[in-house]
């Protein structure tokens, strides 16, 4: 009988057929462990040195640069030695943002031009220099992954992802065999419990603890900064061009005539000429009288328009200085109409006088008893404007204010069945529904004219009183220009401003 | 013999798993060097047709029918004045597979005095989306949105400039279409210095 058993070492026998599958797993997690470390290793140490890392989120930056890609950017680089390469900056377009694209060129203003690989077109927000904060140096594909899937949502790609680096660890922990030099007690061990997970992992924790370590510095690194991310970020963009709203130089003339004046004496005659033309192409002239020029008038070389230059304008200046209309047959008078007339009067002028009406006789001032007048623009002593008919008493609107001021003004009266409206310089001072004025034949005349009866309201010297029983002419002894009058047309408050805009 | 064949395999063995370290640190090294050689080096040709992820894609009709990145001017309003008023529609067509913030500002503004000019110009923006197969144009037929100014109101000079500055409009992704549309008005109390003057500026569409 023999007693000799087997030399212990067959015990190992079943060690020395060591699993395949387990030694390919093992090699595996290890490989996937150390790759792992060391692209965090990468993503971690130049931290040191003041690099930045940034997980790239989205994609603009493809395909050299991908979403989950970290980019490690260095410091304060050369701005001006940026061009073609990719930094990392403040988005101008949104706060808080930072953004990895490539430099394109340079605005005037020294300003950075960028763009996203994959985009179409530049960024549209320049970007100033003192928000780029670094130049992209190290890129580190995939690493950043398991935070994009975090900021996305992804959870079944991170757990996934989670399960393959325990995964990684289990492999590699079991795949462990003795070491034939290792020591005695070590080898007992192993041979009677070798595939005890608790020694197994003891055996392994000076391989495996490292990289668990730094897995916890990257966490925590990363952490640190923030969360670093960084979008590339799509952008697209259209363009509609050359959009344009253009107003040209208005002619007021222009656009008097285009209303259809019933008359349109411009007052631009130079000389001695003796007749007003008729700019409307009515041929209603009217006539200076006594005369053209000298001592009953003075031509002027600035009238009251501004950009439909050059104006001339005339001044009165005697008590018998008038404009009347030339033709000596009368017509109707009209009981929708418009007066328009601009006038200028020396600083605290007080003589006041008629600008624009209507009256009979043509010429002279009318007969108490026979003389007809309404439907005039005329101003009082104390420099005030009116606009007056007369509808059985004297209804007339007032400017309110004296215009007395040495300045340019447009006053433009209008009547219709809408009733009556009086506009200074444009804009609209008094408005009544009165829309009927005196039945008469007569002639339109600007520059003097009876006015006895309408000194109801007037104020200060030269006061016409309220009896019409008498002739009382007042000349407005001041300046005229664009004398204008519609026959069968009120002007709309539309109109009267875009008049006096375009003068 | 059996025994040194163990030894000998075990010895591979150990050799595999010393190796495996230095050949990760290696693939990872070549990897970081190959995508930061790609990436960073200086180049300025960034051409690209392809989008791996998806991509933003952005034209208008010009008011028009035809939709194209660049189009001509929606408003040439020439001969105007103070208290004219009008309006007109376009459409933005997005035709990337992202969804994205849709919004309009201007371009410089050019032409003769056209700051001043711009100035006294009020504009007022809405918009409304649409299906991808309805196409709005200039007059505005068939636009169903409001007209206060929910996305702008204010003059064409203080129209933003920048997409950070610009109102948002939430776009799904593509196709999708967005109708804008744009009012002016040429203000009343417009000085008349603004004669002979010219406001030029281009409509940007933007989406990110």
């Amino acid at each position: 009988m023999t007693t000799i058993t087997e030399p212990i070492r067959t015990e190992v026998h079943p060690h020395q057929r060591y699993s395949i599958l387990r030694l390919t797993a093992g090699i595996l997690g290890r490989a996937w462990l150390w790759f792992l470390a060391a692209c965090l290793t990468v993503t971690l140490l130049p931290m040191a040195f003041g690099w930045h890392p940034y997980v790239i989120v989205t994609g603009s930056m493809e395909p050299s640069i991908n979403a989950g890609d970290i980019v490690l950017a260095s410091p304060d680089p050369v701005i001006d030695e940026t061009i073609g390469r990719v930094i990392t900056f403040e988005d101008p377009a949104r706060e808080g943002y930072v953004l990895t694209h490539r430099v394109v060129s340079f605005n005037e203003d020294g300003t950075l031009v960028t763009k996203g690989d994959a985009n179409p077109t530049v960024d549209s927000a320049p970007v100033p220099r003192e928000t780029v904060t670094g130049l992209g140096r190290l890129l580190v594909r995939f690493v950043g992954l398991p935070v994009v899937w975090f900021l996305t949502g992804n959870w079944l790609l991170l757990l996934l992802h989670l399960g393959l680096v325990v995964a990684a660890v289990m492999a590699t922990v079991i795949d462990y065999e003795p070491d034939n030099r290792g020591r005695p007690w070590q080898r007992r061990i192993d041979q009677h419990q070798p595939a005890d997970p608790k020694r197994l992992l003891s055996r392994s924790a000076p391989s495996i603890a490292p990289i668990l370590i730094l897995a916890v510095a990257a966490s925590f690194g990363y952490r640190a900064e923030g969360i670093p991310t960084s979008a590339a970020a799509f952008r697209a963009t259209t363009v509609n061009t050359n959009d344009s709203w253009t107003i040209p130089n208005w002619s007021y003339t222009t656009e008097v005539n285009n209303l259809g004046p019933y008359l349109y004496w411009k007052l631009d005659e130079t000389g001695t000429a003796g007749t007003a033309a008729d700019a409307s192409g009515n041929n209603r002239t009217g006539t200076y009288s006594p005369s053209g020029a000298g001592t009953n008038f003075t031509r002027l070389a600035d009238g009251g328009l501004v950009t439909d230059t050059p104006d001339r304008a005339v001044q009165l200046l005697n008590a018998n200085s008038c404009i009347n209309t030339t033709s000596t047959t009368s017509i109707n008078a009209p009981q929708t109409f418009t007066v328009i007339a601009w006038f200028r009067t020396p600083a605290g002028y007080s003589n006041g006088g008629k600008m624009l009406g209507f009256e009979r006789p043509r010429t002279g001032v009318s007969a108490p008893t026979d003389g007809a007048y309404d439907r005039h623009l005329y101003m009082d002593g104390q420099g005030r404007v009116w606009f007056g008919v007369y509808n059985g008493a004297h209804i007339d609107l007032s400017s309110g204010s004296g215009l007395n001021n040495n300045q340019w003004h447009m006053a433009v009266g209008t009547q219709s069945s809408a009733g009556m409206r009086l506009y200074i310089d444009g804009v609209q001072v008094g408005t009544n529904s009165n829309s009927v004025a005196e039945t008469q034949t007569g002639w339109w005349r600007a520059g003097c004219g009876n006015l006895a009866g309408w000194g109801d309201q007037w104020g200060g010297s030269n006061d016409p009183g309220t009896d019409s029983a008498t002739s009382q002419n007042r000349p407005f002894t001041a300046s005229l220009d664009e004398i204008t009058v519609y026959s069968g047309t009120a002007l709309t408050a539309q109109q009267v401003a875009f008049l006096y805009w375009a003068r | 013999m059996a025994y040194a064949i163990d030894t000998t395999d075990r010895r591979r063995r150990r050799a595999l798993r010393a190796a495996t370290p230095l050949a990760a640190l290696l693939v990872a090294a070549l990897l970081i060097w190959q995508g930061s050689n790609a990436a960073f080096s200086a180049t300025t040709d960034n051409t690209n047709d392809t989008w791996a992820t998806g991509n933003l894609v952005l034209t208008n009709n010009g008011g028009g029918t035809t939709y194209s990145g660049s189009t001509a001017a929606l408003f040439t309003e020439s001969n105007r004045k103070p208290g004219d008023t009008g309006f007109k529609c376009i459409t933005v067509h997005s035709g990337g597979s992202l969804a994205g913030n849709l919004r309009l500002y201007r371009g410089a503004i050019t032409g003769t005095n056209g700051a001043a000019l711009a100035a006294m110009i009020d504009v007022t923006v809405d918009s409304v989306a649409v299906s991808a197969a309805t196409n709005v144009q200039a007059n505005c037929a068939g636009y169903t949105g409001g007209t206060s100014g929910a996305i702008f109101n204010g003059t064409l000079n203080g129209m933003p400039t920048t997409y950070a500055a610009a109102t948002g409009t939430a776009v799904a992704a593509g196709p999708q279409r967005v109708v804008y549309r744009i009012g002016w008005t040429i203000n009343s109390a417009a000085d008349n210095t603004v004669q002979s003057s010219s406001a030029v500026a281009n409509l940007n569409w933007e989406i990110n």
